[in-house]
């Protein structure tokens, strides 16, 4: 086959893909022009590109996401590739998104394990209460205070990650509806600072865990050991 | 315009993400069309700079022809790696593949605008022909490295992606030479009283190199 030969085969094949794409993409106009022309001169590259659907990181990412996540992200989707996306970059989307995951991931962990008999408080001070009436050591009484210490803390964690969870879905719808409408209506983004820096403090708060007590144990008893050597 | 931006800062600053996107199928077509305006102005300036030897007509035609040779040869090779990936089981679709091909071309032209300069220093201060051949050539390698590393990251590090990698090489290399090869001169003979756009067809592109070489070293066979 002659160069010529292959060039007009070539410029069927553009030809042909720029019928294709010019018949998908008739709604698409700010970048028809641009479409047809990589179809028509470089379509074996340009065809597989532009007929597979576009799927940006955060629609991907958003799948089997929280709430909260779909919010984040719509409103991601709002601004992206806009003078407004400086309010809320892509690196802060995917930094929040991924605080978010951790957070619930955490969330559904704690209310499995606080669902089980050996992290639930009641039987865990009934415990207490039979080792005081049984007479049981000081020493042994203070590992299960220990116990149901550490159980509180871990139902105060659940209690504040859910408040903050919540909190934190309401600032997040609120941001994705103020950046919507400061797009579409064309309207300054006022406000939409304040609340992203809600949203960061929350964000902030959920990095943390709550303080830990000192361990405070009583004294072992004096135990000594017959020497049967001497 | 300011999407491109975005796109040229995470072309350059931050290939896996592209790389990344690349292997899961997803089609950014801004990165394409960036890519594609990398490799038109950074291929056609270092074409500029090889051709300021000769200058002229050459610098144009150069400028044009560089940026030709790096689509021509997409456009050859690139169905070559989906099809290897899918043969060695790597996650790369045709849509993936096109946008990682064409990003990769995108950074190795981006290398070889940053080298433009130092070559036309280096035909500025006297460089002779040959030689300036041999430089061009080290400038191919140097870029051609870093579009290595963008399918690498695309591909893995395992053993099985580097059989995809070396395979694919064995497609790239004399299709991407015979390519360029087809659509010389770049720089222009200083011998050559006219200027051509194409030089007349003669010999292959391993003749061709290796004549290159010797002459670099002032054996004329």
């Amino acid at each position: 086959m002659k160069l010529l030969e292959l060039g007009v085969l070539y410029a069927i094949g553009g030809a042909v893909s720029a019928i294709i794409v010019s018949r998908r993409d008739r709604e698409r106009t700010n970048l028809r022009w641009l479409n047809l022309m990589l179809a028509l001169l470089l379509w074996p590259l340009w065809l597989p590109v532009s007929l597979s659907r576009e799927q940006s990181p955060t629609e991907e990412q958003s799948k089997g996401a929280t709430a909260s996540e779909q919010a984040l992200y719509q409103g991601y989707e709002a601004v992206k590739g806009t003078p407004l996306e400086k309010l809320l970059p892509r690196e802060s989307v995917e930094r929040i998104a991924l605080e978010l995951r951790r957070v619930v991931e955490r969330d559904r962990e704690l209310s499995r394990l606080l669902c089980q008999p050996s992290f639930s408080l009641p039987i865990a001070r009934a415990r207490i209460d039979e080792m005081a009436q049984n007479g049981g050591s000081a020493r042994a009484i203070s590992v299960a205070q220990r116990h149901v210490e550490n159980i509180e803390r871990l139902a105060a964690l659940h209690a504040r990650d859910q408040l903050l969870l919540s909190e934190l879905g309401d600032w997040l719808t609120t941001l994705r509806t103020q950046l919507v409408l400061a797009r579409y209506s064309a309207s300054s983004a006022e406000g939409v600072g304040d609340i992203f820096a809600e949203v960061c403090a929350r964000v902030e708060v959920l990095g943390t865990t709550l303080e830990e007590p000192p361990l405070t144990l009583p004294e072992p008893p004096n135990l000594s050991w017959p020497n049967t050597f001497s | 315009m300011n999407r491109q931006l975005l796109e040229l800062e995470r072309l350059l600053r931050r290939p896996a993400e592209i790389a990344d996107a690349a292997r899961a199928g997803r089609t950014e077509r801004s990165v394409f069309v960036t890519a594609l305006v990398s490799v038109v102005i950074g291929g056609g300036l270092f074409g500029t700079a090889l051709a300021s030897s000769r200058g002229g007509i050459q610098l144009l035609y150069s400028a044009v022809k560089l940026p030709t040779v790096f689509l021509l040869t997409l456009i050859l090779v690139t169905p070559a790696i989906a099809a290897l990936a899918v043969v060695l089981r790597r996650p790369l679709s045709l849509a993936g593949a096109s946008v990682l091909m064409l990003a990769a071309a995108g950074r190795a032209a981006l290398v070889l605008l940053a080298l433009a300069p130092v070559v036309w220093l280096a035909f500025d201060r006297g460089l002779t022909y040959h030689r300036g051949i041999v430089v061009a050539c080290i400038c191919y390698g140097i870029a051609g490295l870093e579009a290595l590393r963008m399918l690498r990251l695309a591909l893995g590090k395992d053993l099985r992606s580097f059989v995809v990698i070396g395979a694919f090489a064995l497609v790239l290399l004399p299709a991407g030479g015979q390519t360029a090869w087809m659509l010389r001169p770049y720089v222009g003979r200083p011998s050559q009283h006219s200027l051509p756009f194409l030089r007349s067809r003669e010999s292959s592109f391993g003749e061709s190199v290796e004549r290159s070489l010797f002459s670099s070293m002032d054996i004329y066979r």
